[in-house]
C-alpha cells in the first residue's frame, strides 16, 4: 500500500491523466483488502446491508487515504474504519444489542448436533455488538489486545475485560452445545 | 492454573478461527459503483459551479457586444463608395447642366449614406 500511496503522490501533480492513475490505484487497494473487509463486517453481523457498508468503509477510507503512514497499519486501520460504519449502522437502525450483556443472559440450546461452522455463527450471534466485536478482532482476524484497544478506540484494559466476559459466554454457550474444546 | 487458562483460550479462538464464517464474495459491479462513487463525484466538485457562472458571464458580456455593435453599424467600404459616386455624379451632372441626368434618386441616397 505504501507503494501505491507514494506512486500516487508522485505522479497526482504532473502525471497527464491522473484520475484515472488513482482509479488504477483504487482498485489495487480494493481488490487487495476487499475480502478482508467484507469477512469483518460479515463476523460482526452485517449481512444483508453488507454490501453499502463496504462500500461507505471504502469510500471513507480512500478520502482519508493521506492518513496512512506506515502501510503495515493498513489493514488494522482499514478495520476500524469497518468497524466504527458498522457500529454506527446498527446503533441508527437499532438491530443489535450494543450493551453489554451477562452470560446468563444467552438463550439455552435447543437443538444440539450441530456443525461446528454453524455453532460458531451462532454461538456469535449471541453475543452484543461490544463482545462480538472483541472476539472477531482478537480470536478471528488475530489482532493483538493493543491492536484491538486502538482499532476500538478504548483503553487496553476495557477490552481486556470485554474479551474475558466474551470469552466465557461464548465457552459457556459452546459446552451447553456439546462442544469440548 | 494461568498456563491451563491460556490453553483453553488457545482453543477457543483456533475454534472460532477454524469455524469463523465467511462473507459472500463481491461481485464486479459493486467494484464499479464504488469506483464511481469516488471518482465521478470529482465532476460536482466545488470549482463546477464558479466556472460554469463566469463562462456564462463572459458569453452573456459577448453576446451583448455582438447586439450592441448590429444596432450602431458602421456602413461597409462598398456602401460608402456607392453614395460617393452617386454624389460626384449628381455633382458632375449640375456642373454640366445636364437636367435630364439631374434627377437622384434621393432613397437610393439615403438609404446608401
Amino acid at each position: 500500500m505504501g507503494a501505491i500511496k507514494s506512486l500516487v503522490r508522485k505522479y497526482k501533480p504532473t502525471h497527464k491523466d491522473h484520475e484515472h492513475f488513482n482509479e488504477i490505484a483504487f482498485t489495487h487497494f480494493y481488490r487487495t483488502h476487499n475480502q478482508h473487509i467484507r469477512n469483518v463486517l460479515f463476523r460482526l453481523g452485517v449481512e444483508d446491508e453488507l454490501d453499502d457498508l463496504v462500500q461507505t468503509t471504502f469510500i471513507k477510507a480512500w478520502k482519508n487515504i493521506d492518513q496512512i503512514i506506515q502501510s503495515e497499519h493498513i489493514k488494522s486501520w482499514l478495520s476500524k474504519i469497518a468497524v466504527h460504519s458498522a457500529y454506527d449502522f446498527f446503533r441508527k437502525n437499532k438491530k443489535f444489542k450494543l450493551v453489554d450483556c451477562e452470560p446468563e443472559m444467552l438463550e439455552k440450546p435447543s437443538r444440539p448436533n450441530r456443525d461446528d461452522k454453524d455453532l460458531a455463527l451462532e454461538a456469535l450471534n449471541k453475543l452484543s455488538f461490544d463482545h462480538r466485536t472483541v472476539i472477531v478482532l482478537c480470536f478471528i482476524e488475530e489482532y493483538t489486545l493493543q491492536e484491538t484497544a486502538e482499532i476500538l478506540e478504548l483503553p487496553i484494559g476495557t477490552v481486556k475485560s470485554r474479551l474475558a466476559r466474551a470469552k466465557h459466554a461464548i465457552q459457556t454457550y459452546l459446552e451447553d452445545m456439546g462442544v469440548t474444546l | 492454573m494461568k498456563n491451563a487458562n491460556h490453553h483453553q483460550e488457545d482453543k477457543l479462538a483456533s475454534f472460532l478461527k477454524t469455524n469463523a464464517p465467511i462473507a459472500p464474495a463481491g461481485t464486479k459491479a459493486q467494484e464499479v459503483l464504488c469506483k464511481n462513487l469516488i471518482f465521478k463525484e470529482s465532476f460536482l466538485n466545488p470549482w463546477l459551479f464558479p466556472i460554469l457562472a463566469t463562462v456564462s458571464l463572459i458569453t452573456a458580456s459577448l453576446l451583448f457586444l455582438v447586439l450592441s455593435e448590429e444596432n450602431h453599424k458602421i456602413p461597409s467600404a462598398n456602401e460608402v463608395s456607392s453614395s460617393k459616386i452617386l454624389y460626384e455624379t449628381f455633382i458632375a451632372n449640375k456642373e454640366s447642366n445636364n437636367i435630364d441626368e439631374l434627377y437622384v434618386d434621393w432613397d437610393l441616397l439615403a438609404e446608401n449614406i
